[in-house]
């Protein structure tokens, strides 16, 4: 079989989703071809790749990172958005510019505000595991396993103010507790088995929601429609 | 005649950046290595805020020395509001940053792998030291909470405590796990494994001034953070501004000198390190990880499951307070000032990269091109941090 060629790309993340990009990578590269900057020789890119990955959230001060984002869109007909600054936003979302040397870097957009975007992985980062589940998933063509991914490439942005007001003020929530499980900062805690919010530590990364049994429910049930 | 070699965005280095060269009879000349990532500007991110969504936000500063930057926060913080966590707290607290250093550490040498690793090695180390990676990032899993930006970390000490069946697994199992990174020692450095670039990176001797607070952890006693001063990029070049002018970092000195931050240091400053060649900052690196091994060790037979993990009651008020913290890279600063309510009025960052890349530039003439690149690698420059810093007054 022939392998999945692929590319990742970084736009400024913090390189903790490519780590996770690495370690996954590496147990399925049976299958996939991926040219990581943290194993090439040289920068190099072909004209077209199956899949591409972008991680890091797009600076829309800086034209240059737009434009190459654009031009990535070009080169592949699989433009997945990795992590919660790709996708979401995420911490960028609470950037606000103003810091030396280039105090002009004010805003961060996640890349479905620029170009359109066929799978996004949320996650601050998403496992190494999940790295491996959608190489896997996309592979074998599973599009039920992948439509949680595709609902969450047309969203802007999702944290956990939306689990509260879609799930949980809604009489939806059933207590599991995936969210408190799911959250990176700690930020939920069940509370007479329903989610509490310490709206300080929230870095709106989504993934509550995208965890949470109900609301990823709800997410699949638009994509379908 | 000056020949240029421009490399538009090197590989193996954590961030983006761009790496200029003149060459004279294919010797390097002078060197610009320019980063380009965006300013994401954490300090002013974290204006207004409350110093526990600092603690969470500076974290992802960087993917790589993420506990590094929320002990230097939690620290700063501490030192503000006048407390200190119990003892089991800051015994942890270390841990968690040698695990990440180890971390830090071993995926800079699976960069590393491609200049000084003889071909028919490379692949079965990458793979070796990403599983060693593999293992280890379990430990902060346990600890910490994830794999990367542990959340467990928090002011005052630890949010949750680890169940005492998971510290006595963890205990038995960081033997076999350091077995496992003696293993692969040899193919780092010893002499038939290594490559043309690692001959000449071991002939060229370089012996910067060097700066560390601390082998471990890091201490704000043991350093004068007053003394630092930072520019930018371009007025430190102080020409080629078409070069210059896409940088988006500032360069720091300790009391107006060049210093050296990272393993190298803290080796030749507390532990009587010898090798003075570029290549002794390898040997340094590998050296470190070999002993943060047996720290954690030390340190997981200290924890007393019974006793606190956190300071309890804690008030936030205003104050002032500086964080000092061994990051994998080198001396890591943070100041932080809390207004009356407590929350975050001003936060400054120093980070460890901004110290070396003036000294990355000058190690590396005289070199061939190739193994400049390969020094730029070696000095690991962390760009998602650097680019991150604001200037002081």
């Amino acid at each position: 079989m022939e392998k999945l060629k692929a590319f990742h790309v970084d736009i400024g993340s913090c390189e903790g989703c490519n780590v996770s990009i690495l370690r996954g990578f590496l147990n399925v590269r049976d299958t996939v071809d991926l040219s990581i900057k943290y194993l090439m020789e040289k920068m190099y890119m072909e004209d077209k790749y199956e899949m591409i990955i972008i991680t890091g959230g797009v600076c829309m001060n800086e034209p240059h990172i737009i434009e190459k984002v654009k031009a990535l869109r070009e080169k592949t007909s699989t433009l997945v958005a990795f992590g919660s600054c790709a996708t979401f936003g995420g911490i960028l979302r609470f950037c606000r510019g103003g810091q030396e040397p280039r105090p002009d870097h004010r805003n961060f957009q996640p890349i479905s505000s620029i170009v359109k975007v066929d799978y996004s992985i949320p996650g601050c980062p998403p496992s190494p595991q999940m790295v491996q589940s959608f190489f896997k998933f996309f592979i074998t063509g599973s599009e039920r396993k992948l439509r949680l991914f595709k609902a969450c490439s047309n969203i802007k942005k999702l944290s956990g103010f939306d689990l509260i007001d879609d799930i949980v003020l809604t009489g939806l929530c059933i207590g599991c507790g995936v969210c408190e499980l799911s959250c990176p900062t700690q930020a939920i805690r069940m509370i007479d088995k329903r989610p509490n919010l310490v709206a300080e530590k929230c870095i709106r990364c989504g993934t509550c929601y995208v965890r949470c049994p109900r609301a990823s429910q709800l997410l699949c049930m638009e994509v379908q429609a | 005649m000056n020949e240029r070699v421009e490399i538009n965005e090197v590989c193996r280095i954590a961030g983006e950046a761009k790496l200029v060269l003149f060459q004279e009879k294919e010797k390097v000349k002078e060197a610009y290595f320019v980063a380009t990532a965006p300013v994401r500007g954490f300090e002013k991110l974290v204006a207004g805020k409350n110093p526990f969504f600092a603690v969470e936000a500076v974290m992802r500063i960087c993917g790589l020395c993420h506990t590094a930057h929320a002990n230097a926060a939690a620290e700063a913080i501490e030192n503000a509001l006048g407390i200190l966590p119990p003892r089991n707290g800051l015994l942890i607290r270390e841990a968690l940053g040698l695990v990440n250093k180890i971390q830090s550490h071993v995926l800079q040498l699976v960069m590393m792998a491609e200049d000084f690793v003889i071909e028919e090695n490379r692949m079965e180390t990458i793979f070796k030291l990403m599983s060693v990676h593999g293992k280890i990032s379990d430990y902060l899993l346990k600890l910490g909470g994830a794999i990367t930006h542990p959340p467990y970390l928090t002011i005052g000490g630890l949010l949750k405590v680890p169940k005492e069946s998971v510290l006595v697994d963890l205990k038995t199992k960081i033997k076999d796990v350091e077995s496992s990174w003696l293993e692969i020692v040899p193919y780092l450095t010893e002499e038939p494994y290594l490559t043309e670039v690692a001959a000449e990176l071991k002939e060229k001797i370089f012996t910067p001034e060097y700066l560390a607070s601390h082998l471990f952890y890091g201490d704000k006693y043991n350093i004068t953070p007053e003394t630092i001063k930072r520019v930018p990029y371009w007025n430190y070049k102080g020409k080629n501004e078409e070069i210059t002018k896409e940088a988006t970092i500032q360069v720091a000195f300790y009391k107006e000198k060049t210093v050296e931050v990272g393993p190298r240091a803290r080796m030749k400053i507390y532990k009587s390190f010898q090798d003075n060649s570029l290549f002794g900052i390898h040997l340094a690196r590998i050296e470190e990880v070999t002993i943060a091994f047996k720290r954690i060790e030390e340190i997981l037979d200290q924890i007393n499951p019974n006793e606190a993990f956190r300071t309890q009651n804690i008030v936030l008020r205003a104050g002032k307070g500086i964080g000092v913290y061994e990051a994998p890279r080198g001396t890591l600063i943070h100041y932080v000032e809390l207004e009356e309510e407590g929350r975050i009025q001003e936060f400054k960052m120093i980070v460890p990269t901004m110290f070396n890349i003036p000294l990355m530039e000058e190690a590396v003439i005289g070199l061939s091109a190739r193994a400049a690149e390969a020094v730029m690698r070696l000095y690991d420059p962390c760009i998602p941090c650097t680019a991150h810093t604001v200037k002081l007054r």
